[in-house]
């Protein structure tokens, strides 16, 4: 076995994952903090690269700079969102709540579709089209600082949770629910700010894929199902389970894509059947708290 | 305030019944399905565009049989399910005339082995397996315009073949379902015979996120092509990636992924060298119709309307939308009446010019009684534009070859 | 007074095709037909069970499959094939509820998912045996049947496919109201209430759990084999995931855990696309708004909201059905 090219395909795998990341980390901290299977997760993604897309073309902002405008735009409409639409259904069944975000999904890829027609769209910038070089390893500019992005927030995200009174309330609402609110934490703020929060990230997701890959208006779609099982994979509401399972999904597409003969079309099944086998084992996700 | 919702919501029920069920002045109707929403949007997006264009031409002109035209529009939504409904509703309830429309060989194929029962007039842009022509082909009410996969490879390897220094190696990549499935095939019973060697033949799944793997088992294989046969959003990202592995075959070729304006506009320098294939480019000379002037104008003026309407590149999928419904009903028209027989032998009469080429039914050699288009135009972008290359007669400029290295542009 | 209200609607269904003799609404009522009895299967498991699953699609898609492949490829007539059908889509539904029910909530709601994802995979890439893509076309009709009174009936018109879809969704309707009124449909409610009560009272749920999964899956095997049949085509995306939305929006807008919302929610969720068909592309958004008021305003769905709030006021008392659910 070639081990150069074993190599490249680990090296790609972790750039992949660590795209996965951004968005899976929003989500489980959404499915953490109020048990609700968000469905529009990938459209803060969409909407993230069309503004960052949009920002290019009319005024020239590179995207490396539309990071934080995406990050307080999509924190913005979490809020908006979890205030008006899914707080009221937040205690509902979850057919309810899943049929919500699926209806927000809809209207919101379809206005997208209307307004910014269904054409693939991509954005050139100078640093475009660089590999970095590593000795046989040959990596894409764009996906490293993707790289880079996901983990500085990822970081970033758990030092909030980690340090701040807000971030320590979250982690108590994840933990139990009843628990905290008999506490005196304001779960209604964690809920939005959570919202915010998770949607900022998918956001910022949406800045990293602009970058690196086109987009349109179900660019979405791409992510989200794979989102959800690395959510189920790391466990709900586990920031390190969504980096761990975004890791295992890139690396495990990475080799079935190359070593597997027409790997690239049963590489998008491989997601689901590891789901299935790690629920099979540990139904509550690798890193739940029991 | 739930009881309000109730009766308002029955009401707005009803309301669209009523409006949906009352019927206006007398038209003659034709059902038009396209993909306006889901994974095809753009293609559907496309298509619309030309409908529009041409209902309006064609109901200024006096519509058909002294009376407006309606299309009765349905979004089939990408989905070969919801095609056949589509279709149902048309002929049982809204009783068109004939249909037209379509976009991918999969959805055409479940519509037409619906349609068998019905037998309605058919003049379908829709599909090019040639397992449509095997099938359907001999049906004296489907009308098929869109060139077959192996007109598309054909034409490929025809052109291939007169690039000079002669390239041996070719890398081919397609993507996994049914269309790619198909070109690929059809495209290496046109190419081996010929003397090109197939270093790589892999598939790959259309909206993948990353290329890279494959890129550099291709690379590997030092091709002198790398043909790709995949949809537009893998067309940008095989380009992207294949700058940033520095990979630089002396020519990239796709088939369908790259004819679209947003793929120039989008990857700028970066665009320039690729090479692809479609039905019809913008800068193709066709002159005026002499039967059909008001529909038919030459190439450049029916671009140049296009242009001030919609304020964007045409691209194939419009026009051919445009002289699908334009020939229906002209046919109609020419028949006096929307009996079927009539309108199948008015149909077989059509000989005009377009301005995407000449149009005249004829039997193909897959099967079909009634083919309309089998000329490609192949081209490549140079300078933001796309410049025809084949045929020869319709060239606009010359083959730039071979593709320089990225870092010297 | 409910029994009467069932056989004046029997009546009016059996005799419908004498009045409406028009392809078109026929063919909406078959597939509303169709979508009834598989938004009746996935209640069972979802509405009364409590378990959001939602890949059933998967089972739909299945039964589709198994029924056309073993009337096209091994010869059988639909009246074996359609069965044979159905307990392999109960079969799938008993070998994916094994791991699957071991999950609970939002996780198995996911796992489901992906399940549904596997499959419709499968089936799009195990071309030899699917013919993947391209799908299968010329799925023929039921063979005709030899009936006491009516002599030899040929399932081609529409008016005898209608008949068909019709005794089969009587029976589903019928089989459901028997298991959702036995102590096993109790047994159900309660692990719907509580899971972990439930087991306190000596209820296996598991075992009650990958049950009531796999009746679920049967009946949505069949729904598949009746659809394929009637349609006489199908592809991969006949177990496509939206279809097993479709299903759950049929549930949320009739109301789960009722006999008759899967129906009334399979009719409306037909009929409004129909009437709004002008609005082209800007249909969907307004089917995105339309679900977004109705989780707000009727998470009950109609049927739902009748037994709770319309029907008590109309007899004049208050009605307590419906069992509140567990997270």
């Amino acid at each position: 076995m070639d081990l150069a090219i074993f190599a490249q395909v680990i090296a790609n795998g972790i750039l992949t994952g660590g795209l996965y990341a951004l968005i899976a980390v929003g989500l489980t901290l959404i499915f953490g903090v109020m048990r609700v299977i968000n469905f529009m997760h990938g459209e803060t993604l969409m909407l993230g690269s069309y503004l960052t897309y949009f920002l290019f073309t009319l005024y020239g902002i590179d995207p490396f700079f539309s990071l934080p405008l995406a990050i307080f735009a999509l924190f913005t409409l979490g809020v908006a969102i979890q205030r008006f639409f899914i707080n009221p259904v937040i205690d509902a069944p979850h057919l309810n709540q899943i049929l919500l975000t699926f209806g927000l999904v809809l209207i919101i890829q379809n206005l997208a579709l209307i307004l910014w027609t269904g054409n693939y769209v991509s954005m050139t910038t100078h640093y475009s089209g660089i590999s970095i070089k590593l000795g046989p390893l040959s990596l894409g500019l764009t996906r490293l600082l993707g790289l880079v992005i996901a983990i500085s927030l990822t970081i970033l995200l758990t030092l909030v949770l980690k340090k701040t009174e807000w971030g320590k309330s979250v982690r108590a609402v994840t933990q139990d629910r009843e628990a905290a609110m008999l506490m005196g934490v304001n779960v209604n703020r964690v809920n939005l700010l959570a919202f915010g929060v998770g949607s900022a990230m998918g956001g910022a997701g949406g800045v990293v894929t602009s970058m690196i890959m086109y987009i349109f208006p179900l660019v979405g779609m791409l992510f989200i199902l794979k989102a959800f099982a690395i959510v189920v994979l790391g466990g709900f509401g586990s920031i390190a389970g969504a980096v761990v399972g975004s890791l295992i999904l890139g690396l495990t597409e990475s080799i079935v894509t190359n070593y597997v003969p027409s790997g690239s079309g049963w590489s998008e099944g491989v997601s689901f059947v590891i789901l299935i086998l790690i629920l099979v084992l540990r139904p509550k996700g690798l890193f739940y708290a029991e | 305030m739930r009881r309000f919702f109730m009766i308002l919501m029955t009401f707005i029920s009803s309301f669209s019944l009523c409006l949906s069920l009352c019927s206006a002045a007398e038209t003659v109707k034709i059902g038009v399905i396209m993909p306006l929403t889901g994974p095809n949007a753009m293609i559907g997006q496309e298509e619309k565009r030309g409908i529009d264009m041409a209902i309006e031409k064609i109901n200024a002109a006096g519509g058909a049989l002294k009376k407006q035209v309606e299309l009765i529009i349905e979004d089939n939504r990408g989905d070969p399910t919801v095609i056949v409904s589509a279709a149902e509703k048309l002929i049982t309830r809204d009783k068109v005339v004939a249909l037209t429309g379509g976009y991918s060989s999969v959805e055409s194929l479940a519509l037409l082995a619906a349609m068998k029962k019905y037998e309605p007039v058919m003049v379908w842009q829709g599909g090019g397996a040639v397992k449509m022509d095997r099938m359907y082909g001999k049906e004296r009410w489907l009308f098929l315009l869109h060139p077959r996969s192996p007109d598309y490879q054909r034409n490929i390897a025809d052109f291939l073949i007169t690039i000079q220094p002669q390239p041996k190696r070719i890398a081919l990549a397609y993507e996994d379902t049914s269309y790619g499935v198909d070109h690929s095939k059809v495209a290496k019973e046109y190419l081996t015979p010929l003397g090109f060697e197939l270093v790589t033949f892999e598939p790959f799944k259309s909206g993948s996120l990353d290329y890279s793997a494959l890129l550099t088992k291709i690379k590997g294989a030092k091709p002198d092509i790398f043909y790709w046969i995949g949809y537009a959003g893998d067309s940008i990202l095989f380009t992207k990636q294949a700058k940033e592995l520095g990979f630089a075959p002396k020519m990239l070729l796709d088939t369908v992924g790259v004819g679209f304006p947003e793929f120039a506009d989008s990857l700028k320098k970066d665009a320039e060298y690729v090479c692809g294939i479609e039905v019809w480019a913008p800068s193709t000379k066709f002159p005026v119709s002499v039967q059909y002037p008001q529909f038919y104008s030459k190439t450049d003026d029916w671009v140049a309307e296009y242009k001030r309407r919609y304020n964007k590149e045409p691209n194939y999928w419009s026009i051919i939308s445009y002289v699908a419904l334009i020939t229906l009903t002209n046919a109609i028209n020419k028949a006096g009446t929307t009996d079927k027989e009539k309108l199948i032998a008015a149909l077989e009469a059509t000989d005009t010019m377009t301005p995407m080429g000449h149009l005249k039914f004829f039997q193909n050699k897959f099967g079909t009684m009634h083919q309309g288009f089998q000329e490609m135009a192949i081209f490549q972008w140079q300078k933001a534009e796309k410049v025809i290359l084949w045929p020869k007669q319709a060239a606009g400029g010359k083959l730039w070859y071979p593709l320089p290295a990225w870092d010297k542009r | 007074m409910k029994r009467w209200a069932i056989i004046i609607i029997l009546i009016s269904l059996i005799s419908l095709p004498l009045f409406v003799q028009a392809q078109y609404p026929l063919h909406l009522l078959i597939m509303v037909g169709i979508w009834s009895i598989a938004a009746s299967s996935l209640n069972l498991i979802l509405g009364y069970t409590g378990q959001a699953s939602l890949g059933h699609a998967a089972f739909f898609g299945i039964g589709a499959y198994a029924s056309a492949l073993l009337m096209i490829r091994a010869g059988f007539s639909f009246w074996l094939a359609m069965p044979l059908a159905s307990l392999i889509a109960a079969l799938f539904g008993f070998l994916i509820g094994l791991p699957a029910l071991r999950t609970r909530g939002g996780y198995f709601a996911i796992a489901t998912l992906g399940f549904n994802l596997i499959v419709t995979i499968i089936i799009d890439h195990w071309e030899a045996l699917t013919q993947g893509g391209a799908g299968i076309s010329g799925i023929p009709k039921p063979d005709p049947l030899l009936l006491p009174f009516v002599g030899k009936v040929a399932f081609t018109t529409m008016a005898a496919q209608y008949y068909l879809i019709l005794f089969f969704l009587v029976v589903t309707l019928f089989l459901t109201y028997r298991i959702v009124h036995s102590l096993v449909g109790k047994t159900y409610l309660a692990i719907r209430g509580s899971e972990a009560l439930a087991e306190s009272l000596g209820i296996n749920s598991m075992w009650n759990k990958i049950v009531s999964f796999t009746i679920s899956a049967f009946f949505a095997g069949l729904a598949g084999a009746l659809y394929a049949s009637y349609h006489g085509f199908i592809s991969p995306d006949t177990s496509n995931f939206h279809i097993s939305f479709d299903l759950l929006i049929y549930l949320l807008v009739g109301g789960v855990a009722t006999l008759p919302g899967p129906i009334i929610g399979a009719i409306i969720m037909t009929i409004i696309p129909e009437t709004l068909q002008f609005l082209l592309e800007y249909r969907i958004i307004f089917y995105g708004s339309f679900l977004i008021v109705i989780v707000i305003f009727l998470p009950r769905g109609l049927v739902g909201l009748w037994l709770s709030s319309l029907w008590p006021r109309i007899r004049g008392r208050k009605n307590c059905l419906m069992v509140p659910e567990s997270k």
